[in-house]
């Protein structure tokens, strides 16, 4: 076995320059598709913990929620409904929320806005809501105040100090309205968070929506330590809460950025293909030519007692030798890029990143290190490797010495 | 000469029959559909008026019921002050031409309704902002259409199909309406989105002479897509052409200065 390493190192570098040029097709191929794969997983998962950030892992709404989004579909706060979700195991942050949709006005101008009532403190452990603030002062409990976005205050011309009269439909039909000071501008990655969030202590939300009952909530978002045993958390939260409450996972709260990262996955996995079978071709034509170039070589071993099985396994250990040099090489080379690109993200700018802004996505471009990829693009190759392997084996057992010394 | 004035003769008599028989399949008046719904729609303006009225929302698991007095001058100025329930006395809402203003006195503010917001209900009930702002819509959007005769409450009806205009910027696929043949009055209306669903229905009945005019007191709009939603009105009082309403009455400032009319 050793004898026949040796033999196959060496004719490997019997024409260097070939060798060499294999190597290095596996090699770019290898770069180009963990560069990409990199870059696109990267951003997947930046996508997705924005969005979690903000939803949370698990939400449970009243049953219905999820569908049609009203203020009808609230629910109140009791002990023992939180009593029973802290119970179940790995949730790290249950976090509550009365959102709904009001009137926002100051002087001549209105629109629409969607209120979001958050607990001040535990919200912003979690999404750092207060380092967003660009302009005056974040939240204070009981300060019956609001943050509102920098677009909104920009179309409303209302800046910090000035009051923001708010009407809306309440909790079973009643009017809702108020008028809250803005305590503090935020500047959010979202367009749509900017021009259209109101956020407000969680209690004045309460009152605005429903004041004859405390403890109004539209949703309670939970996060987990970790998020693999996320369905299991899930599955405990739905089967103690009962019917009357829907445990929704970011999975379908998050659902249309989904279906764009798996649309976009698609494309990415074409481009993929692509550069694979380059690649592939790249090491069967020198496998074709090494083949080819020893038939005398092969006849005349025959010919003095060589078995056939033991020229395949050459001839297979040359294959998988020249694209162990291009992976190896290819792994040497991008992975400190990747890692210094995964701790150092490249900045968008432009039309690009405003896209991106619109997503509510920081604009970077984050890659991703996950030894998952490494070792797929590095067994894909080397799996296309062993595919031009074949060529010799199919050669070599069919085999003719005669035919061979005749050329 | 002979022939041809036999053949004059003959195609005469064919058109006279003809539009007698149209005439009589009609009605004694000889309306068009249009002016049918025209004039069921004035039947509640007058040059103005005055109404009061509560408003009951029904829910599944709730109910809610307001009280208000309302006042109309012809169909592009409109005023509702609640009267009731507490936290909502002294709302007023104003319909100005093409917007609509609300003013709260429990903040002392009047805010004016965006376009955008004019398919949200109103006040919590089946009626959205646009039914109240666009009440015209149903004379001026559509091509109106006899379609039978029917009888509601014993009386018997117009059929009337309305299908809107190509350039009419209206919600409704189509709207079926149904208008009492002796007094006028609106007794029925179905409305139907794009894909021919029926989407609400209107009802009207108990009629009786209020202001000096025969007019239906009971309405109730019945949402046929959410289950158990409803919406009734209960008309209390009803005055036309009062001397003192003019334009000025359905001013901004006025909304802040109105107190409810003594009865």
């Amino acid at each position: 076995m050793k004898t026949l390493l040796k033999i196959a190192w060496r004719s490997l570098w019997r024409n260097r320059r070939r060798t060499f040029l294999t190597a290095t097709s596996v090699f770019i191929a290898m770069v180009l598709a963990l560069f990409m794969r990199s870059m696109q997983l990267g951003s997947y998962g930046q996508m997705i913990m924005a969005g979690v950030n903000q939803t949370g892992y698990l939400q449970v709404h009243d049953t219905g929620y999820q569908e049609n989004q009203t203020i009808e579909r609230s629910f109140f706060y009791s002990d023992s409904l939180f009593q029973k979700i802290k119970r179940v195991q790995g949730i790290s942050r249950v976090l509550q929320r009365t959102e709904t949709f009001s009137l926002a006005s100051y002087k001549e101008k209105t629109k629409g806005v969607m209120i979001s009532g958050i607990d001040p403190i535990e919200q912003d452990k979690q999404s750092h809501l207060s380092k967003k603030i660009i302009e005056g002062k974040y939240l204070k409990p009981g300060g019956h105040s609001i943050v509102i976005g920098d677009k909104m205050a920009q179309y409303l011309n209302i800046s910090v100090g000035d009051s923001l009269v708010l009407i809306g439909q309440g909790y079973q039909g009643i009017t809702s309205y108020g008028i809250y000071p803005v305590s503090g501008i935020f500047h959010l990655p979202s367009l749509d968070m900017n021009s259209q969030l109101v956020y407000m202590d969680i209690r004045d939300a309460q009152e605005f929506v429903y004041p004859y009952r405390p403890g109004i909530l539209s949703t309670i978002a939970i996060y987990v330590n970790k998020d693999d045993n996320l369905t299991n958390i899930q599955n405990q939260l739905q089967s103690k809460l009962g019917k009357k409450f829907e445990v929704i996972s970011w999975k379908v709260i998050l659902s249309d950025m989904l279906q764009a990262i798996s649309v976009d996955n698609i494309s990415g996995q074409l481009m993929l293909i692509i550069l694979y079978i380059i690649a592939a071709f790249g090491i069967f034509s020198t496998v074709l030519m090494m083949t080819m170039e020893k038939r005398k070589q092969y006849a005349v071993m025959i010919s003095i007692g060589m078995k056939r099985s033991k020229l395949i396994s050459v001839s297979i250990m040359e294959t998988i030798l020249i694209t162990l040099i291009g992976i190896i090489l290819g792994l040497l080379i991008i992975t400190p890029i990747l890692y210094y690109l995964h701790l150092n993200p490249i900045p968008i700018t432009g039309e690009m990143g405003k896209m991106y802004l619109e997503f509510n996505i920081d604009p970077i471009l984050p890659f991703s290190i996950k030894p998952q990829l490494f070792i797929a693009q590095a067994s894909i190759i080397f799996g296309l490797s062993l595919l031009s392997a074949l060529y010799p084996i199919i050669y070599l057992s069919r085999f003719n010495v005669l035919n061979a010394f005749r050329h | 000469m002979n022939m041809r004035k036999r053949q004059f003769l003959k195609w005469s008599l064919v058109i006279l029959i003809a539009l007698m028989g149209i005439n009589s399949s009609l009605s004694a008046q000889s309306l068009t559909a249009k002016e049918v719904v025209n004039k069921s729609y004035h039947l509640f303006l007058g040059k103005n008026s005055f109404s009061v009225m509560t408003m009951t929302i029904i829910r599944p698991n709730w109910q809610r019921a307001i009280s208000m007095q309302n006042w109309s001058l012809g169909d592009e100025f409109y005023i509702s002050l609640i009267t009731a329930p507490a936290r909502d006395k002294g709302q007023v809402f104003l319909k100005y031409q093409k917007d609509m203003w609300n003013y709260i006195p429990a903040i002392n503010r009047r805010i004016k309704i965006p376009p955008s917001m004019m398919m949200q209900s109103w006040m919590g009930s089946d009626f959205t902002n646009n039914d109240l702002m666009k009440q015209n819509s149903i004379v001026s959007d559509y091509t109106h259409q006899f379609v039978s005769t029917e009888k509601i409450d014993g009386y018997e009806c117009w059929k009337i199909k309305l299908e809107p205009l190509p350039a009419a910027a209206v919600v409704w696929g189509k709207i079926i309406i149904w208008i009492a043949k002796n007094n006028f009055n609106t007794l029925k209306v179905e409305y139907y989105d794009d894909h021919n669903k029926l989407i609400k229905t209107e009802t009207a009945n108990q009629l009786k002479m209020m202001g000096g005019r025969l007019l239906p007191t009971h309405l109730e709009m019945i949402s046929n897509t959410k289950k158990g939603n409803k919406t009734i009105l209960d008309i209390k009082y009803q005055l036309f052409n009062l001397k003192e309403i003019n334009k000025g009455f359905f001013s901004i400032q006025n909304m802040q200065r109105l107190r409810p009319r003594k009865i």
